[in-house]
């Protein structure tokens, strides 16, 4: 593992000083959480009526009454409840677009911008083993990721904290489902994106080609699972460990893929 | 210290190489010779552990290419065709990275870049980012990554290309230190042949991925025939063709006053050649061997002499 974190120190430095890269990361998370608080705080100071009308109407009128009544574990006329539900399934998944998109950006720029810029043949004539340089590339991608994902929580929880609302938990990170959200699904979305980046490598030969395609396989995975997670909190407290316990799974299968793609020769010659 | 038997590469449905075979002794430098992409590149990568052999074997420094991988990448260093630095970093932070990935200890590693960098003339600019180098100075970092780790053997490819005239001979002095000093083994891939002359005790020449010549640069000019330049007082054309008539005399010519004529086998031939003439009348001048260039050889080769 020595070699492996010796790899993703230098990539990271890389990464710090390189403005393209940089600027999302600080910049993408900042803009998250602004949005996040600006609209936590926006829907608390209208009443509650209207905001559970509103902000419940907009998964729950979705799925019949007969069903709802067995699926939806809230007692739909403690309308604080269903806004305090409603509103923290929207927000949390919120901040899984963050990992996502800048894992994307770092990943395409470690595995295939390397070898774009010869600078990756030196070291893989190094002492150095296909599954290190993997996972040195794979944390490359994904612990900057999910340190700007993490700071644009903390400006988040901030702003809440600052101007608390009785819908939202005032300390989030002392939530049970926002701590799971940061400290694993949060990373495991990170991997997720940085696992596909990873198999896409080994198919393209540009940065520019393997940005592109990253965000069209990547993006669409994210707009198809953040809706349905919002409806799973309605049916179940335990939507969060669902959630990662899925991701898990895909992540393992993908990096299991991903490390078997993953060696010298395909690198060094730009194609499977 | 290296040793390719039949080594032989296959990109798909094309044959990059085929069967390659040298050895090359602790402390010499080996030469590669040929055009781009004749396989030189693709050798030095099947000995560096960077791409597997599709038939062959190899060893270097005691260890075989395919099954001690990790053991042979620790004991070489590599200069590849591009000296592919990562620019965002400054000449000091990038060897100490490399030091780091060859599990230097840090005073060690310090020390090592410290002397490659004095000794390459970069020492002051090593807090400069790699991205504001010129091209010789990257080249020139790429040099010192590859003898960081003291590596037993080096595969250098055009490693004086981009230098000026005095880094060049700098670079030549110190590879042929390494070699008769440290006893260091060294794959030279060159265009340059007059630095392929003075540097390799051996060559191999390369044509389309086929081994087409191996030798010391004196027998490798011995194979390509060497042109006689023969001055006669009676210079008769009987003369010219009973020359020609001997065999082991090849495209013999007779241009003012002077015969030209090329053997591979001048030892033999060219008492023969005496004593012929001698016994026409042939009124000899003098007899002498126009000096063959390594050039010559190479261009022979390239160009097909051996089909």
């Amino acid at each position: 593992m020595r070699m492996a974190v010796v790899v993703t120190k230098r990539e990271i430095t890389e990464v710090l000083r390189d403005f393209n890269l940089l600027f999302p990361m600080l910049a993408l998370p900042t803009l998250i959480a602004f949005i996040a608080g600006i609209a936590v705080l926006g829907s608390s100071r209208g009443p509650v009526n209207f905001m559970a009308e509103m902000v419940g109407g907009v998964a729950l009128n979705q799925i019949p009454e007969s069903q709802l009544r067995i699926l939806v574990y809230l007692d739909l006329r403690d309308q604080d409840a269903v806004i305090r539900v409603v509103l923290k399934a929207l927000m949390i998944p919120l901040f899984w677009v963050t990992p996502v998109a800048l894992t994307s950006t770092v990943a395409a720029d470690s595995f295939v911008g390397e070898k774009e810029r010869n600078t990756i043949e030196p070291l893989l004539a190094a002492p150095i083993s296909d599954g290190q340089l993997f996972l040195a590339k794979l944390a490359t991608a994904v612990v900057p990721a999910v340190l700007g994902t993490w700071v644009g929580m903390l400006i988040f929880g901030c702003l809440i904290f600052n101007a608390p609302t009785q819908y939202f938990p005032r300390t989030i990170l002392l939530d049970p489902d926002w701590q799971l959200s940061a400290f694993v699904i949060v990373p495991l979305m990170a991997i997720l994106a940085a696992a596909i980046a990873a198999l896409i490598s080994t198919r393209v030969a540009t940065y520019r080609s393997a940005y592109q395609l990253n965000g069209l396989v990547v993006l669409p995975i994210i707009l198809m699972l953040v809706p349905q997670t919002v409806v799973l909190f309605l049916f179940t407290p335990r939507a969060l460990l669902y959630v990662g316990a899925f991701f898990f799974l895909v992540d393992a299968a993908l990096v299991w893929l991903a490390m078997r793609l993953f060696d010298r020769e395909r690198i060094l010659r730009g194609k499977v | 210290m290296i040793e390719a038997k039949g080594l032989a590469k296959r990109f798909g449905n094309r044959e990059a190489l085929h069967s390659i075979s040298f050895e090359v002794e602790e402390g010499e430098i080996y030469g590669l010779l040929g055009r781009n992409g004749a396989g030189k590149t693709t050798t030095v990568r099947i000995l560096a552990c960077l791409l597997r052999p599709s038939a062959g074997e190899g060893r270097v420094a005691g260890y075989d290419i395919v099954r001690d991988a990790p053991e042979v990448r620790a004991r070489i260093g590599i200069l590849t065709e591009v000296p592919g630095l990562y620019e965002r970093l400054n000449a000091w932070e990038y060897l100490d990275f490399f030091g780091d990935v060859y599990a230097l200890p840090r005073a060690e590693r310090h020390a090592r870049a410290e002397e490659l960098l004095r000794m390459l003339g970069i020492w002051e600019v090593r807090g400069m980012r790699l991205r504001g180098y010129s091209k010789g100075m990257k080249q020139k970092v790429a040099i010192a990554r590859a003898l960081l780790h003291r590596p037993r053997v080096v595969f250098f490819d055009e490693p004086t290309a981009a230098l000026d005239p005095e880094s060049a001979k700098t670079v030549r002095d110190y590879l042929q230190y390494l070699a008769d000093e440290q006893r260091v083994t060294v794959v030279l891939c060159t265009h340059n042949l007059a630095e392929a002359e003075r540097l390799c005790r051996r060559l191999s020449i390369v044509r389309g991925g086929r081994q087409v010549a191996e030798g010391t640069p004196a027998e490798l000019k011995a194979t390509i025939g060497q042109r006689m330049i023969l001055r006669l007082r009676n210079n008769r054309p009987e003369l010219v063709q009973m020359l020609a008539a001997i065999d082991g005399v090849d495209e013999i010519e007779a241009v003012d006053g002077r015969v030209y004529f090329k053997t591979g086998y001048p030892e033999r031939v060219n008492p023969q050649v005496v004593a012929r003439l001698v016994a026409q009348g042939g009124e000899i001048v003098s007899l002498e061997a126009e000096d063959v260039q390594l050039e010559d050889v190479y261009l022979a080769f390239v160009r097909g002499l051996e089909s």
